[in-house]
């Protein structure tokens, strides 16, 4: 059976707060990109845990929680298809 | 003898150097691309650092080298990846298999193009893959195209359309027309591992030397002569010392497979050179055995190439090197071409020349002037 | 017969080779007050400027510009020659100056304040840069900002500043005693003249300092001065887009950029008047 793989921030990504959202640096391929918020709070959290997409879901859920549901699983399930093709985040 | 071959020959020479010492040899390095290995051995020189007024030179220059060696590392895996599933022999040449290999004469060494290796019958099936991966035609008119791709050993330079780098694309290590063109199949290829690509090919630590011999030794114009010659000698050393590590002699193995591939005559005059430019330790090959048959074309042979050899400078050149320039620029030619190829195809390129000279206005724009 | 002169500029020194006279007379008005120190055991750059010889001399005179024996640039007019030096030593430190990140921006400083105001040509920051440092500012550059990776401060590369077509005129009328070099007509940014920089500018151009904030300006006819803030994200990818070496500094350049964007503020500026820029930037700063 095929297990869906953990999402993880990119070892070759370093990363940088600042106060509207965070930097990031791909040492390999030595591209600069921005994440805002809030989704910058998904790749710190990305930095320090392997999550799946539900776990990820399920944490925005709570977080906002006067949000839309399937609304915040939209968003979030954009933003990790995105981030993965500017190859800020992977799966394990 | 040039204050930068002096460095490059015994770089701990750096530690008592004066101002205007650190002046020449930078001036010298400047001109001659070899700023960023200047660096390369002069950081090697323990507890011994250069005075702040030079060393931000020598440290910029190896961080733009550094740089392009990055992107090659990228170029690795890109061109690989575009080319994967053609299934087809890929072969990374010169500075990027330096590279790849991580040997001493990558680090701060500056280089303008990554050089691979394909299958001549595969060329068109390649050309056309890499267009869709954005890897454009660069600009040549239609003459020089069909001289790269008739009779030269590549076809012209791809561009790619993003990342600006220059692909060129061999099918042999020398051209066609060449009478000592050896079938491309009878080199030797190994797997390197680079971190975070996996594995790619270059050729075998011997064969890398002999084409490095090869290249510089059928030049007609020797702009960064004196950088190859260096590569040469730093290549010598580092696989010398590590082969005498097993007991082995790497000359020795170097020059029994430049004879099996009758390109004995070409690595005959690298290590000849090496030897008397940067005092290359011989090993077991004894001096005599690297003289040219003819005694007169040695003598010849020895002028040019030592006086041609040297820091692009003015001040490194006497008229020695504007004759050696003028003989070696036909050498170059004669052994590239036939007489009945040579003769049109000069012509044409002084036609070129003589054209542009009375060009109009240049534009400015063309300039890039910040 | 090629005359020699000696300048050092912020942390760098040049030499100037030339036989042109128009290149000597604008050295010697607008460098007057530069120490000269003719016994420089080491130069950063030794540059020439020399006429074409041959069949251009007489019909359209050429001028080349080179550093030691290398020619960057396609030859020039020869009334272009003092401006293409200008450009030309630009080109020197953007080029290979790499121990600092450096940016296309007009860089000033007022009571140990850097103010850096990174800008596309054309956007008014030299015009700008030239009415400050004539009112109590400090000139680092109208060009170049140049951020110390090693320190984290902006250091000097004092010189004449680089004004452009109707930018001229404005800072004549709105400067007494302003020299200006011989005005270069039709060149690839338009007429052009460099400013003298002021002699307290010339004075201290060895003394760097901190970094108070980004000031991005736009020149707006008839617009009230206003500073408004930028998030830092913004201004960091606007940051890059201006810098000459951010990509050859890879990771060094990141983490200096996100070490001052962590503590200094970024704005947009919009101006039309000079006295209230004037003010506006005073009351940043105090």
């Amino acid at each position: 059976m095929h297990c869906k793989g953990l999402w993880r921030l990119n070892p070759l990504v370093n990363i940088r707060e600042l106060n509207d959202g965070i930097a990031t640096f791909n040492t390999f391929s030595g591209d600069t990109q921005f994440v805002e918020q809030p989704f910058d709070v998904i790749v710190k959290l990305l930095q320090s845990s392997a999550l799946s997409t539900e776990k990820i879901i399920a944490l925005a859920i709570a977080h906002w929680p006067d949000q839309q549901p399937l609304l915040i699983a939209d968003n979030i399930k954009q933003f990790l298809t995105q981030a993965a093709d500017s190859a800020i985040i992977m799966t394990s | 003898m040039s204050l930068l071959i002096r460095v490059l020959t015994t770089p701990s020479v750096v530690v008592k150097f004066t101002p205007s010492q650190w002046q020449v040899l930078l001036r010298e390095a400047n001109a001659s691309q070899l700023v960023g290995r200047v660096n390369y051995l002069v950081e090697q020189q323990q507890g011994f650092d250069a005075p702040d007024y030079v060393k931000w030179h020598l440290t910029s220059a190896y961080k733009i080298a550094e740089k392009q060696k990055k992107q090659a590392i990228i170029e690795f895996y890109e061109v690989s990846k575009a080319l994967k599933n053609l299934n087809t022999p890929l072969v990374f040449l010169k500075g990027a298999a330096y590279i790849a290999k991580n040997l001493p004469c990558s680090y701060g060494r500056t280089f303008s193009d990554i050089d691979i290796l394909v299958k001549e019958a595969e060329l068109l099936k390649i050309e056309r893959t890499l267009k869709f991966s954005d890897w454009l035609k660069t600009d040549v008119d239609d003459y020089d195209e069909k001289y790269y791709r008739t009779w030269m050993h590549e076809i012209p330079p791809l561009a790619h359309a993003h990342r600006g780098t220059v692909l060129d694309i061999h099918h042999n290590i020398l051209p066609r027309t060449n009478k000592h063109s050896p079938d491309a199949k009878l080199f030797q290829t190994e797997a390197v591992h680079v971190d975070g690509i996996g594995e790619i090919q270059t050729l075998t630590d011997i064969d890398l030397l002999i084409h490095t011999a090869v290249h510089l030794f059928t030049e007609s114009e020797f702009h960064h002569g004196l950088r190859d010659i260096s590569d040469i000698a730093m290549l010598l050393r580092h696989f010398q010392d590590q082969y005498s590590n097993d007991n082995k002699d790497f000359i020795s193995e170097l020059i029994t497979r430049s004879q099996t591939l009758g390109l004995f005559d070409y690595v005959r005059l690298a290590i000849r050179y090496s030897h008397f430019i940067f005092s290359t330790p011989l090993g077991e090959t004894k001096l005599a055995s690297l003289h040219c048959p003819s005694k007169l074309l040695g003598h010849l042979q020895d002028f040019c190439f030592i006086n041609i050899l040297r820091p692009n400078h003015s001040s490194c050149r006497t008229w020695h090197t504007f004759l050696a320039e003028f003989l070696l620029y036909w050498r170059g030619h004669i052994l590239r071409m036939p007489m009945t190829l040579l003769v049109p195809h000069l012509a044409r390129k002084s036609w070129k020349r003589f054209i542009t000279m009375f060009d109009r206005e240049e534009s400015a724009n063309d300039n890039m002037i910040p | 017969m090629l005359s020699q002169v000696v300048l050092p500029i912020g942390p760098f020194s040049f030499r100037i080779n030339t036989d042109n006279t128009m290149v000597l007379e604008n050295l010697h008005s607008l460098y007057q007050a530069y120490p000269q120190d003719k016994s420089c055991a080491f130069i950063d750059f030794d540059i020439t400027i020399t006429t074409r010889s041959m069949l251009r001399r007489w019909i359209k005179p050429q001028v080349d510009f080179f550093l030691d024996e290398f020619a960057p640039f396609k030859p020039l007019p020869k009334d272009h020659s003092f401006a293409m030096l200008e450009w030309g030593m630009n080109w020197c430190i953007a080029t290979r100056a790499h121990q600092y990140l450096i940016l296309h921006a007009g860089t000033i400083e007022k009571n140990g304040h850097v103010l850096i105001m990174p800008a596309e040509q054309g956007s008014g920051k030299s015009t700008l840069t030239a009415a400050m440092v004539y009112n109590g500012w400090r000139l680092f550059s109208d060009e170049l900002a140049l951020v110390s990776l090693k320190d984290e401060q902006v250091y000097p590369c004092t010189r004449p500043i680089n004004l452009k077509n109707d930018s001229i005129e404005v800072i004549k009328s709105h400067l007494d005693n302003a020299v200006f070099s011989t005005i270069a007509k039709d060149t690839h940014k338009g007429t052009v003249a460099l400013l003298k920089p002021p002699q307290t500018s010339v004075d201290r151009m060895h003394e760097p300092a901190r970094l108070h904030s980004f000031v991005f300006p736009k020149y707006v006819k008839g617009a009230t001065a206003k500073l408004t803030p930028i998030s830092n994200i913004d201004a960091f990818q606007v940051i890059i887009e201006q810098s000459f070496n951010y990509h050859i500094l890879g990771v060094e350049a990141f983490n200096l950029l996100a070490n001052l964007l962590t503590r200094v503020k970024c704005y947009q500026f919009e101006y039309s008047d000079f006295d209230e820029a004037k003010q506006i930037f005073s009351d940043l700063v105090t």
